[in-house]
């Protein structure tokens, strides 16, 4: 009896020890790896796709863009347009033709060489592949070699923010000779695929052969760790080199570890409070801007989301041209007697006849909106407006907005191309999207006009204009701009942020 | 007596069959009852109604359920489990990517539980209504009442911070490793590397247990509850008066026989691990078929929702089966 329980015992006592002591001892010895200068990153998204014809996501995108090039890209750390696979574009009068001028010798990870035909024969895959982001290229209209170097598209209508969609994913060159480009990608870029572990890691190598030099590093390692939080651990351990998708909630005690850089910038994504203006009360403007000055902005910004926001007064976000600084005096401040008076002018003294009202989001991805969709309703609640707050999986969110099934909606806004016209035309006016609802003719035709001039300062003015006319007119509460967070540790160097979702490893660096 | 065995696994074959059918309808009218439209959710707030029209034509989606349905069924009969509309891929590919992975860790915390729960269990049992046993049934009540997201949480935090041992993932991205099973233990030993083993080693710990901890808290009180039982049955009086050594005793007559409602508890267990706890699996980076079956959900995927849950019922029925026969072998009873 008393040899049996003590062989439990020591069953027990034994695979407990084992569970714990044997790795310890031992792990401290297996760190003794890297030969080669190996980058590990971490992200919480699994890249869905390798092929820049089919690619739509962020995670896809960032691999996407070490592999392949597209014909523009972006000037270090910022959102304006810069040479890449083409050197120089232009246009004819209108921006309905434009000509791409591409760099010579460019050369695949295959050997072949980079041709206007190439670039045609890319962008004719993609159109017949018709992958998800395939209708940003229904604008062209056909495409012309006009000789070996340079090549010609051809709009079906005046085009003016084209070089700024030609910095999108889908207008990578793929060699003609390529099959199977989703697992075995080739392409002009820094780095080529190793491996991929769907759900688990991307393993690429440096291109030595690549037209700006080689990379800094031999290896990068993607991986992905799905839980924020594992992500952070993984960041503190000094397992990964950089980490990408840290929730705002850790922002705060990372930006305090002395082993860890924060690097941070201004983003291009907008966060707002939509309406729905098919319906009372929200077809009333005076409605609309009471509900604008009800917010308590600072609140939000400061107490909610920690300052990982700046404030959203406009249509625009402050990072891209055309973003006029005047409206941060016209816009909408914290104001609730203002609020009350202008709730009180629509109809509705003190939210008297107003029903329950229902806010609709999707906080699955972005935790923090359920927080903001509380202040809201309280801020809301304070002048007499109720809601109620609905939060649905992203799939049914984005059914019941299509179907205009809803009175308001909180979301945010990844443009396709970096030019206003990405969120003049597809929020705010009629032949956009029409989530809102909203119409005001005068938007139309400005916005229209602006995507046809091709003199910068000209569509400049044009959307300083509109910024104003939609202010005014208030079909959203305009929120906040989220900034972007990448932590990297202290012997890595050379990470530069852009404020689009570009994340570029080549001029990464590890000492 | 062999006869019998071969009749009755043909019945529980035709059984499975026909549990395989109506799983594949449920899943079908479920995953197409959901609010939301995959074109939608892969599109997003972009999606232009004619894009919309468009995927929604390429897919199939547009033609009426018992048409989709007959479509698939067929290419089933044909052992095709249709492809991906996100990601591109025959579902069966991406069922067999991450299956290794939730069966290594499955199995491992199965067998963590095993040895951690049952020998508690006995003790329990053996030393009833002492203190003993009530700290042990109060650690196992803890044990399965313990929410996985938090029990997970502060295991990674445990391992990785405090003993600063690696923790997330299969194993350090930095270690290239020939893949010969899918299963990382084995294929790290295959490999000849013992670092890279142990490195792995040290990484399904956390998440085994976390999966292991509840299991081995509810075999526990059932084998503590199962001996008690049969300790009080008149064969274990006549064996003891019997004179025979209390080992002997103990593990041949009333362990055979307390052992068996523990059998069908940890069957169905097992089948329920498989299904990969999708929080496990998000907390420890673990790249198994729970996160796969979560992300097809969240974004219409039905081809790779119907799959997965159809591969997961085979796997459940399977398992099921077996118990069932090894119950037979254990108990003379069912044999008839």
């Amino acid at each position: 009896m008393m040899f049996s329980r003590r062989i439990v015992i020591a069953v027990v006592v034994a695979v407990i020890v084992i569970a714990i002591a044997v790795p310890l001892v031992i792990t401290k010895l297996t760190i003794s790896q890297p030969v080669q200068k190996v980058l590990v990153v971490g992200t919480t998204y699994d890249p869905k796709t390798l092929d820049p014809a089919q690619a739509y996501d962020i995670a896809s995108a960032i691999v996407i863009q070490n592999i392949y090039d597209t014909l523009v890209g972006y000037k270090p750390g910022t959102s304006e347009l810069a040479p890449k696979l083409a050197e120089r574009w232009e246009s004819n009068e209108n921006a309905s033709v434009w000509t791409f001028y591409l760099r010579k010798g460019v050369k695949f990870h295959d050997g072949t060489e980079l041709t206007a035909d190439i670039v045609n024969y890319s962008i004719e895959r993609a159109k017949k592949l018709q992958g998800p982001p395939a209708f940003l290229l229904d604008v062209i209209d056909k495409v012309e070699v006009v000789d070996k170097y340079t090549v010609r598209f051809v709009l079906k209508h005046p085009f003016s923010p084209f070089p700024a969609l030609a910095a999108f994913t889908i207008f990578s060159s793929v060699p003609p000779n390529a099959t199977n480009l989703d697992e075995k990608p080739i392409g002009t870029g820094p780095f080529k695929l190793e491996s991929w572990k769907k759900g688990e890691q991307v393993v690429l190598v440096a291109n030595k052969d690549y037209w700006r030099g080689p990379p800094k590093v031999d290896k990068v390692i993607i991986r992905i760790y799905p839980d924020p939080t594992t992500l952070r651990v993984a960041l503190e351990k000094g397992e990964i080199d950089i980490a990408l998708g840290i929730q705002p909630q850790d922002i705060e005690a990372l930006s305090k570890n002395p082993n860890i850089k924060m690097v941070s910038i201004d983003g291009v994504v907008i966060e707002w409070l939509g309406m729905n203006h098919r319906r009372a009360p929200f077809n009333n403007t005076l409605f609309r801007k009471a509900i604008n000055y009800a917010i308590d902005y600072d609140y939000i910004l400061n107490i909610v989301l920690r300052g990982t926001a700046t404030r959203l007064y406009g249509p625009l976000p402050p990072a891209i041209f055309g973003y006029d600084p005047e409206v941060e005096k016209y816009g909408y401040r914290y104001n609730p007697e203002l609020a009350k008076k202008l709730l009180a002018e629509a109809g509705y003294p003190e939210g008297r006849g107003l029903r329950e009202l229902e806010l609709i989001i999707s906080s699955a991805e972005r935790a923090e909106r359920k927080d903001v969709a509380a202040v809201i309703q309280r801020n809301l609640k304070e002048i007499g407006i109720n809601i109620r707050i609905v939060d649905l999986d992203w799939s049914s969110f984005l059914d019941r907005l299509f179907n205009h099934d809803f009175d308001m909606y909180m979301v945010d806004w990844f443009p396709d191309y970096v030019d206003p016209d990405d969120w003049i035309v597809p929020l705010f006016t009629t032949y956009g999207l029409g989530i809102d609802g909203y119409n005001n003719t005068v938007v139309d035709e400005l916005a229209l006009k602006a995507r046809q001039l091709t003199e910068l300062n000209e569509r400049i003015a044009l959307y300083k204009q509109l910024q104003k006319i939609i202010v005014e007119d208030a079909p959203w509460a305009f929120l906040y701009v989220p900034k972007l967070y990448v932590f990297i540790q202290k012997n890595v160097e050379g990470f530069i942020l852009y404020p689009v979702y570009y994340i570029d490893f080549y001029p990464v660096e590890k000492k | 007596m062999a006869r019998n065995i071969a009749q009755y696994i043909f019945y529980r074959l035709i059984q499975a069959v026909f549990s395989i059918f109506g799983v594949i309808v449920v899943v079908f009218l479920l995953s197409r009852v959901l609010p939301g439209n995959p074109a939608i959710a892969i599109l997003g707030p972009k999606a232009t109604p004619e894009n919309i029209e468009k995927v929604t034509r390429e897919w199939g989606l547009d033609k009426s359920y018992f048409e989709q349905f007959l479509i698939y069924i067929s290419r089933i009969l044909q052992g095709d489990l249709g492809d991906s509309y996100v990601m591109g891929y025959s579902v069966g590919r991406l069922i067999a990517e991450r299956l290794p992975a939730s069966i290594e860790l499955v199995v491992f915390a199965f067998v963590l539980s095993l040895i951690i729960g049952i020998p508690l269990g006995i003790l329990s049992a053996r030393k009833h209504d002492t203190k003993t046993d009530l700290i042990l049934s109060t650690l196992a009540v803890m044990g399965f009442s313990f929410p996985s997201l938090l029990l997970g949480i502060l295991l990674l935090i445990f391992f990785g911070i405090n003993l600063g041992l690696p923790v997330s993932g299969r194993i350090d991205p930095r270690y290239s490793i020939n893949v010969y099973t899918g299963f990382i233990l084995l294929d790290t030993l295959l490999n000849g590397n013992i670092n890279a083993f142990l490195d792995a080693f040290s990484r399904i710990i956390p998440p085994a247990l976390t999966l292991a901890i509840p299991l081995a808290g509810l075999l526990l009180r059932l084998t503590r509850n199962s001996v008690l039982e049969v300790m009080m049955q008149d064969f274990v009086r006549t064996a003891k008066m019997k004179k025979l050594p209390e080992n002997i005793v103990m593990y041949k007559h009333i362990l055979r026989n307390a052992l068996l409602p523990i059998i069908t508890i940890a069957g169905l267990y097992f089948a329920v691990l498989v299904t990969g706890d999708i929080v496990v699996e998000t907390i420890f980076a673990w790249p198994g078929l729970g996160r796969l079956i979560w992300e097809a959900v969240s974004l219409r995927d039905y081809m790779v929702i119907q799959g997965s849950v159809l591969v997961v019922s085979i796997i459940y029925i399977v398992v099921n089966t077996v118990v069932d026969i090894l119950y037979m072998y254990i108990d003379p009873r069912i044999r008839g």
